[in-house]
């Protein structure tokens, strides 16, 4: 239950500051470096029962990609600044996609520059800069402080703009993110395929979920948590 | 026997005037006032019922019929959109009348379909168009037929006409409006016949199925209705595109397998002066009077929200600009017309709890209706506006006149003079007039520690803004309650008391006396 709970914080906040719309690409805006980098989620339970995953990330110019397991999220945004999301079901062949006009109609709409850091603390209201660090030899700034009632600590990577670290503590459990592996010239394909691997799958618009209870996929997409729930917060 | 009942009605509203002019109990005007004046409560009523007195049953054959279908336009979302559309013009808004509320006959539609209490839209607008209720997610087939049903012969078994069709019969022009895709439930059923709704293009269909998808059975229809179908609009562009070929808005690639690219063989099939758009500028360029068909496909998917229209990235034009191209389309034709237009995305603006996109659209269907209402006449067109299903979208609470209705809620005072007070609810939180019975407007507030957000300070006027929901869910669901069918022109005296919702087919054929 309490994954449940932080899941979406984790797979969805994470990359939110929600409250942003999203933004026109801008002369000042900064530019994030293509990396891809890896994590080891370490969740402990109420039961202090252990669960681990891996998760990859991917940025390019205009892209990102998170993965773990069969399942991705990938985030384009176009000339205009406008946003879309595909999630991808590797196992069930399906993907999800969601237009510009659909992630606002549902909430869904991300900051661009908290994508591209996977977490970025500097948007987190709750969150402040305790000291500088260094991490797998990067410099490198930690934060902490509270996610509603949840204890949050980050180590952000200032040059790279990324997370190195997160950790979210509660009365049920925690989840802990740490980088593995970083790289600033990222193996093309290794881990950017999603969009290649399902062009063959079957297409959902987003906005069609509704109308496809009857589905057992759309089902379990929806019952699951993550597509919607608690991140539909009132900014 | 009236009169007397009148003398004796107004008897007592002029006392009571009296009285309250003698000794008044209150101190201060009223702060919410409604623009009316006493007398103007009682002179609309006797103007309703002088108006209802004159009223003639229109027994005239129908030369045309247009079917409206606000797709989860529910009766609550009729009367919030209304509330809206008032306000948005700077009025208190309970007053206003939607286009379709100024007509002359009412009905209520029980929804549910052969197998569904509460239904999709495959089943209810296969019961609209074809005069028999259906099951979930089939498309104009008899209940009889097997889900997943995928023999070519025993759909053509099972198929039911619909009304198009028939309409395709008799030498009449007919055409297909729709802000969804264009092979979407509601829209597909007057033209397709197949098992799952979802089958809009060959690769949604399992490997060896043989019957033909949604987007090839709008190309390939008999030829009455190829010759008859001179106007198909809407969303759904990939469907008709092969993977090889390349979305001109997008960049996206097509969802066809077979490598046909339907679009063309629309153009192709269809005369030389056959077209297809899919931008605004291309839309707007059609001549109707040298046009012989078109196919308008404004997007890959659905059309975009009204609200969010205007930023479209290549132009589209609006449900109320396809419905009058459309009908200048089909007015050349003698013989009549069939037109079915559906608001498509009111559907989905409420599924994801929504409530401001979800009354934009619905507000929009009744400028579509009113620009129809304009460019025909009661005399010879049927015009029925209906839904196909509810939602679970409520207003709630006791708002004062005039409170804007996607607002927190306010009262009327307990004391004339004040202003009006916030409603608060047991713990001592406001809420909002507008809700979902379930949905993804739930939010997770326990985990923060209180027992429901605090909107206090929220704006829940803005077009992103969810509206709480009281059962989590990820996408809120439709209703099983009775939706309204709004009906003038001919025969439409027929749509009255609690109706099935197959038998509006039914209202439809007896008008065009098939």
């Amino acid at each position: 239950m309490f994954y449940k709970r932080l899941f979406p914080t984790i797979a969805l906040l994470f990359a939110c500051a929600a409250a942003h719309a999203s933004p026109e690409p801008s002369a000042g805006e900064v530019q994030y470096q293509p990396l891809s980098a890896k994590y080891r989620q370490t969740r402990i339970d109420i039961d202090r029962h252990q669960h681990t995953a891996d998760w990859h990330f991917f940025r390019k110019a205009q892209q990102v990609q998170t993965s773990s397991g069969d399942y991705a999220e990938v985030w384009q945004r176009d000339e205009r600044g406008e946003l879309t999301l595909t999630r991808v079901f590797h196992q069930d062949r399906k993907l999800i996609q969601y237009t510009p006009g659909e992630l606002k109609t549902q909430h869904r709409v991300k900051d661009w520059g908290s994508l591209n850091g996977f977490f970025d603390p500097r948007h987190q209201p709750g969150l402040k800069k305790i000291e500088e660090v260094a991490f797998m030899g990067h410099p490198a700034s930690r934060y902490a402080g509270k996610a509603g009632r949840d204890d949050v600590e980050v180590i952000w990577l200032e040059k790279e703009a990324m997370l190195a670290r997160y950790i979210v503590t509660g009365r049920d459990g925690s989840v802990r993110y740490e980088l593995t592996d970083l790289r600033t010239t990222p193996e093309q394909g290794r881990v950017d395929d999603n969009l290649k691997k399902a062009e063959s799958y079957a297409y959902i618009d987003g906005a069609d979920l509704g109308d496809m209870e009857y589905d057992p996929f759309v089902r379990r997409v929806l019952g699951e948590g993550h597509d919607h729930g608690s991140h539909a917060h009132h900014h | 026997m009236s009169s007397i009942i009148n003398k004796a009605v107004a008897l007592a509203v002029s006392t009571a005037m009296l009285s309250t002019m003698v000794a008044p109990a209150i101190a201060a005007e009223p702060v919410v006032q409604g623009p009316e004046s006493v007398q103007d409560w009682y002179n609309a009523g006797q103007q309703f019922i002088r108006n209802a007195e004159d009223l003639e049953r229109n027994m005239r054959k129908a030369k045309n019929v247009i079917l409206f279908v606000g797709d989860g336009m529910g009766i609550s979302t009729v009367t919030a959109a209304r509330i809206l559309a008032g306000q948005l013009n700077g009025a208190p808004g309970e007053e206003t009348r939607l286009s379709f509320e100024e007509f002359p006959y009412v009905a209520l539609s029980k929804t549910y379909s052969w197998d569904q209490q509460t239904s999709d839209s495959a089943p209810t607008m296969t019961a609209m168009v074809t005069g028999y209720k259906a099951r979930e997610g089939m498309l104009s087939v008899d209940h009889l037929t097997a889900r997943g049903e995928c023999d070519p012969a025993v759909i053509a078994a099972h198929s039911l006409p619909t009304i198009l069709e028939q309409a395709a019969a008799a030498g009449k022009s007919t055409g297909i409006v729709s802000t969804a895709r264009i092979t979407h439930a509601t829209p597909a059923a007057t033209y397709a016949h197949i098992s799952v709704r979802d089958w809009e293009a060959d690769s949604n269909k399992p490997a060896g199925c043989g019957v033909k998808d949604i987007a090839q059975q709008l190309i390939e229809v008999s030829p009455a209705v190829k010759s008859s179908l001179k106007v198909a609009m809407g969303g759904g562009r990939t469907y008709f595109m092969p993977k090889t070929m390349t979305d001109p808005e997008y960049g996206s690639k097509g969802r066809r397998n077979d490598g046909r690219d339907l679009t063309a063989e629309w153009v192709n099939s269809r005369g030389a002066d056959a077209k297809y758009v899919w931008n605004k500028t291309d839309f707007d360029a059609i001549d109707p009077a040298k046009t012989s068909h078109v196919l308008g496909l404004f997007e890959n998917s659905h059309l975009q929200y009204e609200a969010d229209r205007s930023a479209d990235k290549s132009g589209e034009p609006s449900l109320t600009e396809m419905t009058e191209k459309s009908i200048q389309m089909l007015i050349k034709n003698d013989k009549g017309f069939f037109l079915h237009v559906e608001g498509g995305r009111i559907d989905h603006a409420h599924h994801a709890g929504n409530a401001k996109r979800a009354l934009l659209d619905a507000i929009e269907m009744a400028n579509a209706v009113k620009k129809a209402y304009e460019m025909t006449s009661p005399e010879d067109t049927l015009i029925l506006v209906t839904a196909d299903h509810s939602h679970v979208f409520t207003i709630a609470g006791y708002p004062h006149r005039g409170n804007d209705i996607l607002g927190l809620t306010a009262e009327v005072p307990a004391v004339d003079g004040n202003a009006p007070a916030p409603s608060k609810d047991s713990l001592g939180l406001p809420y909002t007039t507008l809700g979902y019975a379930n949905g993804p407007g739930w939010r997770d507030a326990v985990a923060t520690g209180q027992k429901r957000p605090d909107l206090s300070a929220v704006d829940t006027t803005n077009v992103e803004f969810l509206q709480e929901a009281t059962v989590p869910l990820g996408s809120e669901t439709h209703a099983g309650e009775d939706v309204a069918i709004y009906a003038s022109g001919p025969m439409s005296h027929v749509v009255h008391g609690s109706m099935e919702q197959n038998w509006i087919y039914h209202v439809m054929r007896k008008a065009l006396n098939f």
